[in-house]
């Protein structure tokens, strides 16, 4: 079998065949590498400009509600009758997949997931009426109740 | 030569070949399928991003506006009912009742085709008051002739408080001079007076002087009247001619509710007046003004409802009241 160890014929073969594999590995791993990075960047943007949305939806939902509890209290003061005001704002449970979260606070909705880490504030008009919402509320409807007694609307779920 | 021996014993073995061939490509294939994935996601990502575009040009808040506008709605005609009663029926608040528990039904059936819940009921019964108009001639003076007099005391409310004047009839002034012998309408309240004094300009223009507690009176507003007869809203703070129409933001009607209402240099002045006050009112039995029974006003509960919204409040409806 020694003559094997001597034997050099059909090397190159094999080295070609080594290399174009090393090659094809490389240009595959860039390519995954380009197009997850590409994903989730994509899926970043994409967060973003469905929280901003959902902000809004929310926000708008919010001063529709005021101006319904400021109709309401001005009847309510006058006549002394019972007022309901229920909204509903129906918001996705996901955005592109991910849960997230709300935060209600004075003139502002801030809204966040954590995978990937986005996080977004929309800004609104001051209420008439003041808004109760503690701490975080999960991203799903979220209802907006007037409170006469209080006078203030309370935002749960 | 190539070197042939493996191949040849491979073959002589009888498998190696075929597993050989199945292995290779695994690589390209695994990523083809990553690559798959991914770009399946992106498509996803991307879909997603488009229908949020869709999401946030849609008005998720339009029901809201029309259940404001529903009341505005209820308010008009319910307010309309009673000034029809008032003005071209006897002012019963029977018939007001009769007429607002027709309509529920209708309210009901039409809003119901639009897969919401609209509803009116009546809270109590209508209140009842009384509708004075001018019975009398030219000027305004009572039946003994005397310029300064009583329309109404113990008022709690009043509401739809207009005069329509011949402004040939009014007195020629400037405001500063208006409380010396320009016609004028009084508001008593507790603590002082306030008066709206109406007179012409001089230059084709009827104006409004509100004096506070005997105060110099000041100006409110004006109207080019044009020698047509103009109509003083003191309720709703308004003066309107057939072809123009002032809004007195400054206001024609006291802050506070007045108790009384007084008539002073009644003979500057020409034309018609009303006025509905509530039913613990006592007017002026003067035959010049006419003191007939009305419906001071409803108290109606709404009821709007759609699969996000519920909007329920109680209107107290008296078209006219001061603003």
């Amino acid at each position: 079998m020694s003559f094997l160890r001597r034997d050099r014929r059909g090397v190159s073969v094999t080295v070609g065949y080594v290399l174009m594999l090393v090659v094809a590995m490389l240009m595959m791993a860039t390519l995954l590498t380009a197009a997850s990075g590409l994903m989730e960047g994509q899926s970043e943007r994409v967060i973003d400009e469905e929280l901003t949305v959902i902000g809004n939806q929310l926000a708008a939902n919010l001063n529709e509600a005021d101006r319904l509890a400021q109709v309401a209290r001005a009847d309510a003061d006058t006549t002394g009758g019972s007022v309901t005001v229920r909204r509903t704002a129906r918001l996705p449970d996901r955005v592109a997949g991910t849960g997230y979260l709300i935060e209600i606070g004075s003139g502002t909705i801030t809204l966040s997931t954590t995978n990937p880490t986005v996080e977004v504030t929309v800004s609104y008009p001051e209420t008439d009426v003041a808004i109760a919402s503690t701490g975080q509320l999960t991203g799903s409807d979220v209802r907006i109740v007037y409170d006469y007694s209080d006078d203030e609307l309370d935002v749960d779920q | 030569m190539a070197d042939v021996k493996n191949r040849i014993a491979a073959a002589d073995r009888g498998v190696g070949d075929d597993t050989d061939r199945r292995n290779r490509g695994q690589l390209l294939l695994i990523t083809a399928l990553a690559l798959t994935v991914i770009l399946v996601t992106v498509a996803l990502l991307l879909n997603a991003a488009i229908f949020t575009e869709n999401v946030a040009t849609r008005d998720t808040t339009a029901d809201g506006a029309e259940a404001i506008e529903f009341r505005i709605e209820l308010v008009d005609a319910v307010g309309g009912l009673i000034e029809t009663e008032n003005w071209r029926n006897d002012g019963q608040t029977d018939d007001v009742e009769a007429a607002i528990n027709a309509t529920t039904p209708l309210v009901d059936r039409q809003h119901a085709r639009y897969g919401t819940v609209a509803g009116v009921s009546l809270n109590g019964t209508p209140r009842s008051g009384r509708l004075l108009r001018w019975n009398g001639g030219t000027p305004f003076t009572d039946d003994g002739g005397n310029a300064d007099w009583e329309l109404v005391d113990g008022l709690d409310d009043s509401r739809n408080f207009t005069l329509d004047v011949d402004p040939d009839s009014l007195a020629t002034a400037s405001a500063a001079t208006s409380d010396n012998d320009a016609f004028g309408v009084r508001f008593n309240r507790s603590g002082g007076t306030v008066t709206q004094y109406i007179y012409t300009d001089g230059s084709g223009g009827l104006a409004v002087a509100q004096a506070v507690d005997g105060g110099t009176p000041h100006r409110q507003c004006r109207i080019a009247h044009g020698g047509a007869t103009t109509t003083v809203d003191l309720t709703g703070d308004r003066l309107s001619t057939a072809d123009s129409d002032t809004e007195c933001f400054r206001g024609l009607w006291p802050d506070d509710p007045p108790e009384a209402i007084e008539f002073v240099s009644g003979t500057a002045a020409a034309g018609t007046f009303a006025v509905t006050v509530d039913d613990s009112a006592s007017p002026t039995t003067d035959p010049a003004v006419l003191n007939e029974p009305a419906v001071y006003s409803a108290t109606v509960d709404v009821v709007y409802q759609t699969p996000d919204l519920e909007f329920e409040t109680t209107v107290e409806i008296a078209p006219g009241e001061p603003r």
